[in-house]
């Protein structure tokens, strides 16, 4: 298991040097250029009355450049953010349909091609392709996948990817685990679970950490195929508000995924 | 025109164990970007071009 990416945040686009800028200053100079001309056509003012005329009309003059040329720069850097944001989702796109699901379906189509050994093997490998894309796509810093494999009654960590620490968790049907009967509900309800910080209040029943967690936000998503229930997908991160709704959706797909590919013929 | 593999070497090599995640992740996410940015910035620029003042009044 080796570290998760950064998200899917995409790097910062590359700053291009603005080109506006070098145009207001050729129109800032070419203004105050023309105004001293004018100043000084019939020769410098005499008196003290006739500078203050020059200063206030070269106020009068600079106020509105000004002000013209801070709506234009702003103007400028909405633009380019608007531009960021597109390329940020367009990119974002790709990477999941392109290089994620597409490659990742392909195994899946493979798995349902074999038997014996040779699936179990391919499983085990889209387990961890599942939760390898699933911490790499999801926008959080230090992302860790898990799946959590169901296996009589009781949920188990059966591939993980990210930050180092390796879950050690078993969700039971147990009376005393709280947190384990509400995960095996989420799973047998086909549900998904997204909680922005597990230290706010109102948190839903068993969504509560274990002592000592390192995360503060996670998503659960129920991995099943049909009638069958097969497991448990999660994301967590130490940060809070970690994942957005996009995540969540990432994260649907990838347990609709798995769950093709593990799901037995009936 | 475009023409290429549905599911690329890269992409074969990750899922066949053979790369590592972090480097596959790494490179597409990279592809990805230059990618979109080319997509996005072109297509503002067809945009603005079909939306100037001058190409208005030379029809």
């Amino acid at each position: 298991m080796g570290p998760a990416g950064t998200g899917v945040v995409v790097e910062p686009v590359a700053r291009r040097r603005s080109r506006l800028r070098r145009y207001l200053v050729a129109e800032a100079g070419a203004v105050g250029l023309g105004y001293g001309v004018a100043v000084l056509r019939d020769g410098a003012p005499a008196s003290g009355r006739g500078w203050a005329l020059v200063v206030a009309g070269a106020v009068a003059v600079a106020v509105p450049l000004w002000v013209k040329s801070r709506r234009e720069l702003r103007q400028e850097l909405d633009i380019r953010s608007a531009e960021t944001v597109a390329i940020e989702t367009d990119a974002k796109l790709r990477l999941v349909v392109g290089d994620v699901v597409t490659p990742i379906a392909e195994v899946v189509g493979r798995v349902h091609q074999t038997s014996g050994e040779d699936r179990e093997a391919l499983r085990g490998q889209l387990q961890q392709l599942v939760v390898e894309a699933a911490a790499s796509l999801c926008d959080a810093e230090r992302a860790r996948a898990i799946f959590w494999k169901l296996e009589r009654g009781e949920m188990r960590a059966a591939a993980w990817f990210g930050r180092g620490d390796a879950p050690t968790t078993v969700f039971t049907d147990d009376p005393g685990d709280r947190r384990g009967q509400e995960a095996l509900l989420l799973v047998r309800f086909h549900d998904y679970l997204l909680v922005d910080d597990v230290r706010a209040e109102g948190l839903p029943r068993g969504a509560e950490p274990r002592p000592g967690a390192t995360y503060r936000s996670f998503i659960s998503v129920s991995v099943f195929c049909g009638e069958q229930n097969l497991g448990m997908l999660s994301v967590d991160a130490p940060e809070p508000h970690a994942f957005d709704e996009t995540d969540l959706n990432v994260m649907r797909a990838m347990a609709q995924l798995l769950g093709a590919g593990l799901v037995d013929r009936r | 025109m475009m023409r290429g593999q549905v599911v690329p070497e890269e992409a074969r090599a990750w899922t066949a164990g053979l790369l590592l995640a972090t480097d596959y992740f790494a490179h597409a996410r990279r592809e990805a970007v230059a990618k979109a940015s080319a997509a996005i910035r072109g297509r503002l620029h067809r945009t603005r071009r079909a939306s100037s003042p001058d190409r208005e009044t030379s029809r």
